[in-house]
């Protein structure tokens, strides 16, 4: 064994454990709460009721970003939720034009497995109109 | 009177050549996951200004540049470790998240155990320390599952529900066979085990003869993530291939005076 490479290991694991996220050092905890999951939240994103991905859709109007966070159910993939509240606020429609023709519904697919299968039930969160890209 | 001559700087010789592409490639992917990240967000521009990321960018080329080709390498190294924190610095207040983003911890923990090294005057043990703060690093991942779920974690239900949610957000082509994994608690209870046990294995860097298997078990692990939730760690993958593959001798002579050293005698 090396002794160097044994004095890294030690000051980086109690380094991580002890300060937490403090860059290079992480307790790379990613997932490690995920036990006891019953439900989880998928975010999707309909355009005139067809399933489409947000960054199909620009100028945005009405359309809350804020109201994107899932409300009070876990979500593994809250990075995709916070891209899709960047891209919104970053395409804005434009003071005084006409709202887009479409109408944009985001919501949560709340998944579930029981009895060997999925079960899924949706639950809108917020909605507004966009033009297509 | 002696004749004064100039202090030897180190340089560090990485090996294979190719090691040198690899772990590249592991810096450049953390500093393009910072740059990402950051201006992904709305309004970064108004706190770090392009033209300042720009230049911190080009200054972050030039000394990646200069410690994989071994100049200078303790200055160019801590320079690297620098910008990186800077980086990390810049995007925990624009995106308001710290620790989200682990794709740049694992070149940063290799470069900071070599600059450590280089900067205790102790260059030869430098990959050595590399590996041992990598391997901690995934240590540290195991223990955060064991601590915070306990022998919860590998029940087939809790990687089945992350699985799932993959299936029907991921790429058509992949919806199927995630799905069919979800479904399935013994195998999601296997799955989920072999990645405990790999990542609390990456004690195994600690032992040079141990690495490489471990580090092939380590691909395993991240193909396995890729394919089933989506994380492709590039940078992670090149840093372990370059360390348990590679060599990184970071010699306190350099090159020409090592060369010219007459052989020892007696």
């Amino acid at each position: 064994m090396s002794r160097a490479a044994a004095l890294a290991f030690v000051l980086v694991v109690v380094g991580g454990l002890v300060l937490g996220e403090v860059f290079p050092l992480s307790r790379f905890d990613m997932y490690a709460r995920a036990a006891g999951r019953r439900e989880g939240a998928v975010p999707f994103v309909l355009a005139d009721g067809r399933e489409i991905a947000i960054e199909d859709l620009s100028e945005f109007s009405a359309l809350d970003a804020q109201a994107l966070l899932p409300p009070g159910m876990p979500c593994s993939m809250e990075y995709r939720v916070h891209e899709m509240q960047s891209w919104i606020l970053t395409h804005p429609a434009h003071a005084g034009t006409t709202p887009g023709p479409l109408r944009v519904q985001v919501g949560y697919r709340v998944l579930s497995i029981a009895g060997g299968r999925l079960h899924e039930r949706r639950v809108l969160v917020a909605e507004g109109r966009a033009w297509p890209r | 009177m002696a004749a004064l001559t100039p202090r030897p700087r180190p340089r560090l010789t990485l090996t294979p050549a190719h090691t040198r592409v690899v772990f590249g490639v592991a810096l450049a992917g953390a500093w393009l996951g910072e740059t990402v990240n950051t201006y992904e967000v709305p309004g970064a521009a108004a706190i770090v200004a392009p033209a300042i990321w720009s230049a911190l960018s080009l200054a972050f080329l030039a000394a990646g540049a200069a410690f994989l080709y071994g100049v200078r390498p303790r200055l160019s190294g801590a320079a690297l470790l620098l910008l990186l924190v800077v980086a990390a610095a810049v995007e925990a207040k624009v995106v308001g998240r710290a620790g989200e983003h682990h794709g740049k911890h694992l070149p940063a923990l290799a470069l900071a155990a070599m600059v450590a090294c280089a900067a205790l005057g102790r260059e030869r043990l430098a990959h050595q320390a590399a590996c041992g703060a990598v391997g901690a690093a995934y240590v540290l991942s195991g223990l955060a599952k064991l601590l915070g779920s306990g022998a919860a974690w590998w029940q087939g239900g809790t990687l089945g529900l992350l699985v799932a949610e993959r299936a029907v957000a991921g790429p058509a082509w992949l919806a199927a066979p995630r799905l069919q994994v979800a479904l399935s608690p013994h195998l999601c209870s296997v799955l989920a085990l072999a990645t405990l046990l790999i990542e609390c294995a990456g004690v195994a860097m600690l032992w040079p003869r141990a690495r490489r298997a471990w580090a092939v078990a380590a691909l395993g692990l991240h193909a396995g993530v890729a394919l089933l939730m989506g994380y492709v760690y590039v940078t992670w993958v090149m840093v372990v291939v370059a360390l348990a593959f590679g060599s990184f001798v970071m010699s306190p002579h350099d090159a020409e005076n090592t060369q010219a050293a007459p052989p020892a005698r007696g």
